[in-house]
């Protein structure tokens, strides 16, 4: 390995993280992507009638959202912020206390909501709660420096704000069982569902699909008025859909999907824009799943405002929130086998003179085609399930989707050892 | 059918030397091998800009070995390559 | 204009220029076509070759050696370390790379590809177009938009009038 290559890694004007810090964020999430499908498979009995609550049906969404979303949510953009913002993150030491507070918190409270444990989720949620100011801290202070990218700074500066709100509402939740603060705990968790989802993780997506798709395409970086446009719009529709939703106002709630159906659309068509103006031809697998992505998205809304209007029937909450997860579920683990094998290449560039190891020599691609398959399979069998209420659907679907999120997880593991095997063989 | 060597070489104590500092691609690669083509025995230094990693199967097909004798690119100076026929 | 900086939307034209080509080499050296050599007057091979040739010769001696003497040691003065290196690293891989394969390329429009070195021009071409590619993405996302906070708009200027000079 080189000496004194790697020393400048973490310095405060440094923008390339070492490898381990986004790393293990990427690892965990792989973990608790199992383990998500795991716990849906056991609540699978609850799925399609759910409509709050503790037991594995919450537990299997915030393994998903946090130990999914929001794990990968911070990996990532404490990397890939620095590329818009052209500063560094100078904490390597806090971005790991922050990767184990949010790890202890996030299985903790998983395991509350699970047994229905709610000091468990108290304490879970308060670990968990501080991981995650921790990291706003640390992203606040990038993003203060503003930088080349308008809108990719301008939306992070909106999750941030959706990452504060959910977190107010979500801890709220958690006392709110014991001691009833909301007046109507479940249109509270549906807020709290609306800001997670469009609010933070929605707008981390958006805002970095701005970077991600004009590298990987090799394209022109979409407009930033159109962008800050549909940023624009899209926090108008979350704020009134909200509203709509906290106060049990239908009509408004479904006003504000519509106004969000815009925003979407208008992102969509940046979107297509810049692929149609792209340079590189082949796009690869990859996106094959961030074009099913971008059809999930839309749909996510026409559900939720059919949902509002009450067109879809018993069962429309769950539909809804199952569109929503798969929209975000499909992109992100799209973005992240582009940017796990991509990220190990740049750090092998730096560990080794000699030829090191190209993305597709560290790209395992045999499981992500086995991944893709069962994810499109998982997330179908499950709308099918849910519809018609059929347990063992669901069970397949969830088993489905485990062997999915292993052949994930194999893909992962794939990629670090041809990274650990070039540079020790260096 | 080999290059003609035109780049700076000489005869020294230690082996044949040949410099390709100068060179444009793909005259480095192509100049050693036309050395290799003259030297029945003993060695040859190279003298270069950066590290010939693809010169290494290529020397080895020929049934040629080679050792990196200094390293200095990183501080604005030349790499140095041995290259022998054989084993030592 | 797609950058604020000059010299950027000039660099970014150039990676365009080589984006078309490795798109190229990647359709000629993939699938069905790796199986047999084309013909030696196949037309579509013999302007691939030529442009390969030519390209080659540009991207990895001027347009190298320009970043390394202008953009490169600007961003390391601001501490920003770790892309110029890695950048300076894919340059010697790729010049590498380059010196290796123009042989086969200018042997191969002399004489055509034969089984064999049509074999081998495949493997490094692929080669070449991964890491050329991957290089590219770096530049564009990690390079290019740091340039018009970088370099004032005179420096800008006289980086372009620099580059002109030295093509």
């Amino acid at each position: 390995m080189a000496s004194g290559a790697t020393a400048f890694l973490g310095s405060a004007s440094e923008r390339l993280l070492p490898l381990s810090l986004p790393f293990r964020f990427f690892a965990a999430a792989v973990v608790f992507h199992m383990a998500a499908w795991v716990v849906l498979a056991l609540g699978a009995n609850d799925l399609p009638d759910y409509a709050g609550g503790g037991g594995p049906v919450l537990a299997a969404i915030h393994l998903l959202t946090l130990g999914v979303f929001t794990m990968s949510a911070m990996g990532a953009s404490l990397q890939l912020l620095p590329v818009a913002t052209l500063q560094g993150f100078a904490a390597p030491r806090l971005i790991a206390g922050i990767w184990w507070l949010f790890n202890l918190g996030s299985l903790i409270l998983a395991l509350g909501m699970y047994f229905f444990w709610h000091r468990a989720m108290a304490a879970g949620g308060t670990l968990a709660g501080l991981a995650i100011l921790l990291y706003l801290w640390l992203l606040l202070g990038n993003l203060r420096r503003g930088g080349a990218l308008v809108a990719v700074v301008a939306h992070g500066w909106l999750a941030v704000a959706a990452l504060l709100g959910l977190l107010a509402v979500g801890l709220a939740l958690i006392v709110t069982q014991e001691y009833g603060i909301f007046a109507d705990a479940q249109r509270s968790a549906v807020s709290h569902m609306l800001v997670a989802a469009y609010g933070f993780m929605g707008l981390l997506a958006f805002g970095f699909s701005y970077v991600l798709v004009p590298m990987f395409a090799l394209t022109q970086v979409p407009g930033q008025k159109w962008a800050l446009a549909s940023l624009g719009i899209g926090a108008i529709g979350l704020v009134i859909g909200l509203f709509g939703a906290w106060f049990g106002m239908d009509l408004c709630a479904a006003i504000g999907g519509c106004v969000g159906l815009l925003a979407a659309m208008i992102h969509l068509g940046l979107m297509v824009q810049a692929l149609r103006e792209r340079m590189r031809k082949r796009l690869g697998p990859a996106f094959i799943l961030i074009r099913l992505a971008w059809g999930l998205l839309p749909l996510s809304l026409l559900a939720g405002i059919a949902w509002a209007l009450d067109l879809l029937g018993a069962r429309g909450g769950v539909i809804f929130s199952l569109s929503l997860l798969a929209w975000l579920l499909t992109f992100l683990l799209a973005i992240l086998q582009r940017i796990v094998p991509f990220l190990a290449s740049m750090h092998a560039a730096i560990a080794i003179k000699h030829r090191p190891p190209t993305v597709t020599a560290l790209t395992a691609q045999m499981p992500l085609n086995i991944h893709m398959y069962c994810h499109c399979a998982s997330l179908l069998l499950l709308g099918v399930g849910i519809i018609w209420s059929q347990t063992l659907i669901i069970v397949v679907a969830a088993l489905i989707g485990l062997v999915g999120a292993g052949a994930f997880a194999w893909f992962f593991l794939a990629a670090v050892r041809r990274y650990l095997a070039a540079v020790v063989s260096a | 059918m080999a290059a003609e060597l035109t780049a700076p070489h000489w005869q020294a104590s230690d082996g044949k030397h040949i410099d390709v500092r100068d060179l444009p691609p793909p005259e480095p690669m192509l100049q050693i091998l036309a050395l290799l083509e003259t030297v029945e025995t003993g060695d040859i230094i190279v003298h270069h800009h950066r590290e010939p990693i693809y010169l290494y199967p290529e020397l080895a097909e020929r049934g040629w070995n080679h050792e990196v004798m200094e390293d200095a690119l990183a501080e604005g100076g030349e790499f140095r390559l041995r290259i022998w026929r054989g084993s030592r | 204009m797609y950058l604020d900086s000059k010299i950027a939307q000039l660099l970014h034209d150039e990676h365009q220029r080589t984006v078309d080509l490795m798109n190229r080499l990647e359709e000629a050296v993939t699938g069905r076509q790796t199986k047999t050599a084309p013909a030696n007057d196949d037309a579509a091979t013999t302007a691939l070759l030529a442009d390969m040739n030519a390209e080659l010769q540009a991207t990895t001696g001027h347009h190298f050696n320009f970043e390394e003497d202008n953009i490169f040691p600007a961003l390391t003065a601001i501490g920003d370390v770790a892309i110029p290196y890695i950048l300076r690293q894919e340059h010697d891989l790729l010049r590498n790379l380059s010196e290796y394969l123009l042989p086969v390329v200018e042997k191969a429009r002399a004489n055509g590809f034969t089984a064999e070195s049509w074999a081998e021009f495949c493997e490094l071409a692929l080669e070449l177009v991964e890491r050329q590619i991957s290089h590219i993405q770096k530049e564009e996302m990690g390079l290019l938009p740091t340039l018009s906070g970088l370099f004032e708009d005179d420096r800008d200027g006289e980086l372009v009038m620099l580059y002109a000079e030295a093509s």
